[in-house]
């Protein structure tokens, strides 16, 4: 579904992304950890199409080149980024930007817009999924939610989208454990054989919750270690600088 | 070729104009206006208040140039009307009453006309009120308004009188090729307890030049509601004097919407003459082309315990220039006084222009006054934000200024009117999309 190849990805002469070889498939979820600053959080922006990357490689979703569209043609095309700090947009309510987002998709995909009580039965649907109080979708985009309603209205719009590959970025920062609960139950039951997660975090708590079958270590702009959850134990026993002496070890 | 400077021979004209007023009820206040502009001539740019604002064209003008009289019955309302209201129409064209067109009502309590009538059926009401506010004395236009202006509307509603439905003016403009003046005065008259909503809404298709000036006495504890709509107003010119005197526990409410005119100043002053005073103002300007659009406010805080809230905003295209002038005064008695102001703009293009200038005078000591103004582009984030969901460039744009902009449309208290602005906001906006 996704392949990446040597993908390379700097700002401002700063080099952050040093190659990045990654393929995700159908059905696999894929857990990314690593430090601060080892290129998380600009690998998942470069996948979306975030301006002001100077990017090199290869990113083929479904055999198509990645890096040539437009953000809101790969959401088109099923990615979708739950956002590490979603953003508030003042004056949008929740029902009308889902309502554009959903007939833009239908629109690209040569379907007529969505009728009025699908929607909303749609929405009233995905939105106890992740337990979002239904007056949240009268109120603006995120504007005045807390931390736990903002990570769980990602994931509501991720149940409203239907993407084929989702990526969270530390969507489990900042949750108490209950929401973190109710944020990994709703993406669980959205798994299935023909979609793909790429979960990135600091924590490997979360990693109890939505079980990954691979879990790979970025360091310094590379993924210096795959394994399965086991790896993601075996960091939180031993920090990262475990690795780091492994690898210097290594070469 | 003459040497006379044109400004003089308006004051010329204006004479010969004074003599023809034997017997008119306003003549004495006319002929005092006529001397006020000899005196100050038109605004120019060395002019504090006119720094940013050029209308020299004006001086190629003839103030008294009759514009073409048309047929009434030629004038098809419904494609200027706002949908959905139930209200009192008083029509102008080409700044004469179109009495056929509107719905007149002269009663004992209520009377909702045109200054022309009101001169032989509320004589006392106008010689007590009609240019006692506006500040003649020190603006040229507001001088020239009063000396000749023919007509305009008056509403005048008596002690605790409702008015109910809602009054709206339509300012057509239309039918001819050459810059032509309109003079027009109006009069707002709501008494202690009554409760009015007026909407002016100037429509053109012509080279219009609107000089209009209209007072606005509010009773006390009474309501006033006041819309002003530039939406359809082609390439007109406007000078816009709104002044407004509030007595004790009054309300004013005003909302000024601009989106067209190739030249518009809005002038919105209020005074409060007794405490407990609460005064609100929304304004919203889009500039799609290069034209100019000028909103200068004035609260004028002279009581205490009164509450301004004041918020205006803008959108500039690539060749747009915006002035907002916002003056709130806090004289010395004027204690307790809450006055807010905030005047935000995105600039669509880095080459538009605003001139924002928020002027606080505050001479009390125990007052909560703030103000904020802002000049920003569209947030980056918010944009990127929208396009991972699946909303194009062109349609994230456009909802993030929709939303902006809607703040202030959210602001009209009508429903039936908020609702077409904001259908027409959208597709404005969406059209100053492509446009750029």
């Amino acid at each position: 579904m996704l392949q990446i190849n040597n993908l390379r990805a700097s700002i401002d002469d700063k080099q952050i992304l040093k190659g990045i070889n990654l393929e995700v498939k159908p059905g696999e979820v894929h857990a990314i950890m690593g430090p601060n600053g080892s290129g998380k959080s600009t690998l998942s922006s470069v996948i979306a199409g975030r301006e002001g990357y100077e990017v090199s490689g290869e990113v083929l979703f479904n055999g198509n080149d990645l890096l040539e569209m437009a953000p809101e043609v790969r959401a088109w095309e099923g990615i979708f980024l739950a956002f590490q700090y979603p953003v508030e947009i003042p004056g949008v309510s929740n029902t009308n930007f889902m309502r554009t987002c959903i007939n833009e998709q239908r629109k690209y995909k040569g379907l007529p817009e969505m009728d009025a009580s699908t929607f909303l039965r749609t929405m009233r649907e995905k939105a106890e999924l992740v337990e979002l109080d239904p007056n949240l979708m009268k109120r603006s985009v995120n504007q005045g939610f807390s931390g736990g309603e903002k990570k769980r209205n990602e994931i509501f719009q991720l149940a409203m989208l239907e993407p084929k590959l989702a990526i969270l970025d530390e969507t489990d920062s900042g949750l108490d454990i209950d929401a973190l609960r109710i944020v990994s139950n709703g993406v669980n039951k959205l798994r299935n054989k023909d979609n793909a997660f790429v979960v990135i975090t600091h924590y490997q708590r979360l990693l109890d919750y939505i079980v990954p079958d691979f879990v790979h270590v970025l360091m310094n702009g590379q993924i210096v270690k795959s394994g399965t959850k086991e790896l993601a134990y075996e960091l939180e026993e031993k920090g990262y600088d475990w690795l780091k002496t492994e690898l210097k070890a290594t070469v | 070729m003459s040497t006379i400077a044109p400004a003089n021979t308006l004051t010329d004209r204006l004479t010969v104009f004074a003599n023809q007023l034997a017997g008119d009820p306003l003549e004495g206040m006319r002929r005092a206006a006529a001397a006020d502009f000899a005196r100050l001539g038109l605004p120019h740019t060395d002019l504090e208040d006119w720094k940013y604002t050029n209308f020299k064209g004006l001086q190629q003008l003839d103030a008294l140039a009759p514009l073409p009289i048309l047929d009434e019955a030629a004038i098809d309302l419904n494609k200027y009307r706002i949908a959905g209201i139930d209200a009192y129409e008083l029509v102008f064209i080409n700044g004469r009453f179109a009495g056929t067109l509107s719905s007149r009502f002269e009663s004992e309590q209520r009377f909702i006309s045109s200054l022309a009538l009101a001169r032989n059926l509320r004589t006392g009401l106008l010689l007590e009120h009609l240019g006692m506010y506006a500040q003649q004395q020190n603006e040229g236009l507001t001088a020239l308004n009063t000396a000749l202006a023919p007509d305009g509307f008056v509403i005048h509603l008596a002690k605790n009188e409702v008015c109910e439905r809602p009054v709206v003016i339509y300012h057509i403009s239309t039918g001819t090729k050459e810059r032509g003046w309109v003079n027009q005065r109006n009069l707002v008259i709501a008494e202690a307890g009554s409760q009015l909503t007026v909407i002016e809404k100037y429509i053109s298709d012509s080279p219009i030049f609107d000089n209009v000036v209209t007072e606005v006495v509010v009773g006390s504890n009474a309501d006033v509601a006041h819309y002003k709509l530039q939406t359809r107003y082609g390439d007109a010119w406007h000078v816009g004097t709104t002044r407004v005197e509030q007595a004790r526990d009054s309300r004013y409410y005003n909302a000024t919407i601009s989106w067209s005119g190739e030249l518009v100043r809005n002038n919105l002053q209020t005074r409060h003459n007794g405490t407990g005073c609460e005064t609100h103002y929304f304004g919203l300007y889009l500039l799609d082309h290069d034209n100019l659009i000028d909103n200068h406010t004035l609260v004028d805080h002279a009581q205490p315990h009164c509450n301004s809230h004041e918020l205006y905003k803008g959108i500039v295209g690539p060749a747009g220039k915006a002035v907002f002038n916002g003056k709130v005064m806090v004289r010395p008695d004027a204690q307790k006084t809450d006055a807010y102001q905030s005047n935000a703009n995105i600039l669509l293009a880095d080459t538009g222009t605003i001139n924002t200038k928020p002027e606080l005078e505050i001479f009390a000591d125990d007052v909560k006054c703030s103000h904020g103004a802002t000049i920003g582009q569209l947030d980056l984030n918010e944009l990127f934000y929208l396009k991972t969901r699946g909303i194009g460039e062109e349609k994230a744009r456009t909802i993030l200024l929709t939303a902006f902009a809607g703040e202030v449309i959210e602001a009209i208290r009508i429903d039936a009117l908020r609702e077409d602005l904001l259908a027409q906001l959208m597709d404005e906006l969406h059209r100053m999309q492509i446009t750029f």
